[in-house]
Parts: structure tokens; C-alpha cells; sequence
């Protein structure tokens, strides 16, 4: 049993990415963004039925994300792909529910995110100074842990959304 | 052992995502600009989306008035416009005053979408291609000040990396403000180097160099690249002095791309 549809969900990732860059473009805390993305990665993950479909979506919103990127196709699909994995072989012992269970998923990810990016960067095209990467993975980290908890809940209990 | 269900399908997505980073950026970047194109329409204000929903004449004086209403609100659209074309006439009266050499040109563009959805990328799409004589690497200014380069051509849109990229190197000049004594300011040949960050720095900068906090940054002259001599690039805002013969100084730029919507990309024109 599918407990979510995985275009539902894309197209809520396209309209998150949409926002990230127009409405939401300017708020940053220290240089960094509220990831959307990786929040609908950690709803994916922690609210499929089967792992298969959590990772087609991790999958499909990082390359939702690397094309609105100057970075090299696939990037965040990889790196994304790898967030959904490692959290639905968590699963079992993470009571997803909990809204600091929520928060903390989608933190950790976000900051995981952000240095898997950064490497990337540094590595395909110019480096990235260590300390802004840490700095702004932490409060990328920081501000996805806070929205994580209220949109995985918006998504899951407004199930009109996603079904 | 019995192998777990996710680790079938993560392979095989893990494989295509590789393979496609490993593709040419020429090969990817293409198809990206033309769905960023698709964004255009929201980066317009929120006005001139019920600009068609109006019209038909009606005599009635309510209708009257809305035509009135209409009329006026046109007026100030004119009124905005003129504004605009004033300034690309002196973004571009800027430009020139600054690129003396003839066989350069100058194409207006569009800014399109203005962030990269990468945190650690600064780039910008704007809405002129191949069309219209674009190529990678030319440089793209604002008035005076050099804020990029054309990173990825499409056929209608293209990508530029401002200053601040990871992906930009020029080479610059510090020029120190003028001291009261009346001597010369000095000058500093370095390279600007984008961070990712809200600034970018300077290198091979010798750490005895004269150009300190304040100082102006401009652009010196590269010929194979086409860029002149003189376009500002930012301020030195801040000078770490790391171990070694070098000094690290921060660079604001003077330009901040959320308040611009029109730049200019310089072309060579060759005979």
C-alpha cells in the first residue's frame, strides 16, 4: 500500500522550489536558505510504505533541485537518494510521529545536505572556505530543523496533498 | 542473508545519477535554462499579470471612471518604463565611458531569475542567448561595475556566475584610498577569487601591500578575456593576515543583483 503519490509529491516539491527561489529567495540566516527540499525528502522517507518509492522520490527532488542549479546534473539527486536511503533503513527505530523525531530528521539531513553540496562544489567547480561551509551547513540545518516538523505534519495529516 | 528492498532500487539511481554528472555541463545546462524561462513570469510584478483582464468602453460614468482609472495607472506604467529605458541609457553611458576599445559592444539583457537553487553557487539567469550573440565567458556588467561572466549559453537564456562564484577568477587591482599627505595611492595587482559567499577575496595579494580596508577594487585589463581596464568590482572590507607572504583581503561587491533587473553583456565585435 502506497501511502502517499510520489507526482503529488514532486509537484509540491516543484511549487517548494518555486518558492525557495522567488518568495523565499532573500531570507537567508547567515548566508543560508530554509531547505524545502530535503524536508519532503524526510516526509518521502519516513512515510512510504515500501522504501522503493521513498527513494524514486528522494531521487526525483534532487534532480528537481540540480535544475535550477549551475552545478552538474544529478548532484542533488545523488545526494538526496543517499538522505532517503540512510532514513528509511532507519526507520525502524525512528517514531516518526514525534515532532522532534521530525525536526531532527530533517536537520541532520539538511546539514548533511549542505556539506555533501559543498564538497561537490569544491570539487567541480572552485573551493568553498571551510568555515562558511560549516557555519551556513549549520544553519541550514538549523532553520530546516525547524520548519521540518510543521510541513511533514501539514503534509501528513492534510492527506488531500499528497494522495 | 536476505537483502533488503530499498537497496535494489538505490543502486540503479545512485548509477544514472552519476552518469549524469558525468555529462558535459554544455549537454545539461541547455534544457535547465529553457525550464528556468519558465519562471519568468512570476519574476514580473504582481501588476502587470491583470493588465489583459481589462477593457471594452462602456458609457456608463462608473465605466468612465475605471477607464479613467485605467488610463492614469498606464500613464504611471509609461512613466516606470521611461524610467527604466533612463536608466539601461546610462547603465550603458557608464559602460562606455569605462571600455574604450571600439570593437567592443554591449547586449542589454533581462534578469530573469536571480538565485541559484544551490546555496554554495552564485549565479543568475538571464534572458538573452545565442540569439543574440552570446558566448561563454564574456563579461557582464552593471553601469561600470563587472558583477560576472556568462557561464552557460542556451539558445534564449543564459546562466551567469557573478563575481562572488566559486567558479570566478579576474585579476584585479586594489587601489588604496588617497592618503593626506598627498602621495599617490597605491596599487595592488591580485586576483579575485568568488568565495560563495556574500563576498569574494583577493589573492597572491604580497601581505606588505598598500591597499587596505576601504580600498577599491577594480578590474585590470585582460585582453584574451575582454575585459578592460577600470570596471569596479567592490570594497575591501576586511584583511586577514594568514601565515605566509600573502595577505587575504575580503571584497564586497558594490552591486548587489537583488536590486538589479537589466545588466549588460559585453560582446566583442569582430570586423
Amino acid at each position: 500500500m502506497k501511502s502517499y503519490g510520489s507526482l503529488r509529491l514532486l509537484a509540491i516539491g516543484a511549487a517548494a522550489l518555486v518558492l525557495e527561489m522567488t518568495l523565499l529567495a532573500d531570507v537567508a540566516w547567515a548566508g543560508a536558505r530554509p531547505d524545502l527540499l530535503v524536508s519532503l525528502v524526510a516526509f518521502a522517507a519516513l512515510f512510504a510504505a515500501e522504501p522503493s518509492p521513498a527513494l524514486a522520490s528522494a531521487w526525483a527532488l534532487g534532480l528537481l533541485r540540480d535544475l535550477a542549479t549551475a552545478g552538474p546534473l544529478g548532484q542533488y539527486a545523488l545526494i538526496y537518494l543517499v538522505i532517503g536511503w540512510t532514513i528509511t533503513g532507519l526507520r525502524p527505530v525512528l517514531f516518526r510521529e514525534h515532532p522532534f523525531t521530525q525536526a531532527a530528521v530533517g536537520g541532520i539531513a539538511a546539514g548533511i545536505a549542505g556539506l555533501a553540496s559543498a564538497a561537490c562544489t569544491s570539487a567541480f567547480t572552485g573551493g568553498v572556505p571551510l568555515g562558511m561551509c560549516l557555519v551556513r551547513s549549520g544553519s541550514s540545518a538549523a532553520v530546516t530543523a525547524l520548519l521540518a516538523p510543521f510541513l511533514i505534519t501539514l503534509l501528513a495529516r492534510v492527506r488531500f496533498l499528497v494522495r | 542473508m536476505r537483502r533488503r528492498r530499498g537497496t535494489l532500487a538505490a543502486g540503479p539511481l545512485a548509477a544514472v545519477s552519476m552518469a549524469l554528472m558525468a555529462l558535459p555541463a554544455a549537454w545539461t545546462q541547455p534544457p535547465r535554462l529553457v525550464l528556468s524561462g519558465v519562471l519568468s513570469p512570476l519574476a514580473r510584478p504582481p501588476s502587470s499579470l491583470g493588465r489583459g483582464l481589462t477593457g471594452g468602453a462602456t458609457r456608463s460614468a462608473a465605466e468612465l471612471q475605471r477607464d479613467l482609472d485605467y488610463e492614469m495607472s498606464r500613464n504611471l506604467e509609461k512613466d516606470a518604463k521611461i524610467a527604466k529605458l533612463q536608466e539601461q541609457l546610462e547603465a550603458v553611458t557608464a559602460a562606455r565611458q569605462t571600455i574604450r576599445d571600439p570593437k567592443l559592444t554591449t547586449v542589454l539583457a533581462g534578469v530573469v531569475v536571480q538565485t541559484d537553487s544551490s546555496m554554495w553557487r552564485r549565479t543568475f539567469v538571464i534572458d538573452a542567448g545565442s540569439t543574440r550573440g552570446i558566448r561563454q565567458g564574456q563579461p557582464v556588467l552593471w553601469h561600470n561595475h563587472l558583477i560576472g561572466f556568462v557561464g552557460v549559453v542556451g539558445p534564449w537564456s543564459s546562466r551567469v556566475a557573478l563575481i562572488t562564484d566559486p567558479k570566478v577568477v579576474v585579476g584585479a587591482m586594489a587601489v588604496a584610498r588617497a592618503t593626506s599627505g598627498g602621495s599617490l595611492p597605491g596599487r595592488d595587482l591580485c586576483v579575485l577569487e568568488g568565495t560563495g559567499g556574500a563576498m569574494a577575496s583577493l589573492k597572491w595579494a604580497s601581505a606588505d601591500a598598500t591597499a587596505g580596508d576601504g580600498a577599491t577594487v577594480v578590474t585590470s585589463p585582460d585582453p584574451h578575456r575582454g575585459i578592460p581596464e577600470g570596471l569596479l568590482l567592490g570594497r575591501v572590507t576586511g584583511v586577514s593576515r594568514v601565515r605566509g607572504p600573502f595577505a587575504c583581503p575580503q571584497v564586497q561587491p558594490f552591486v548587489d543583483i537583488r536590486g538589479v533587473d537589466s545588466v549588460l553583456v559585453l560582446v566583442r565585435v569582430d570586423p
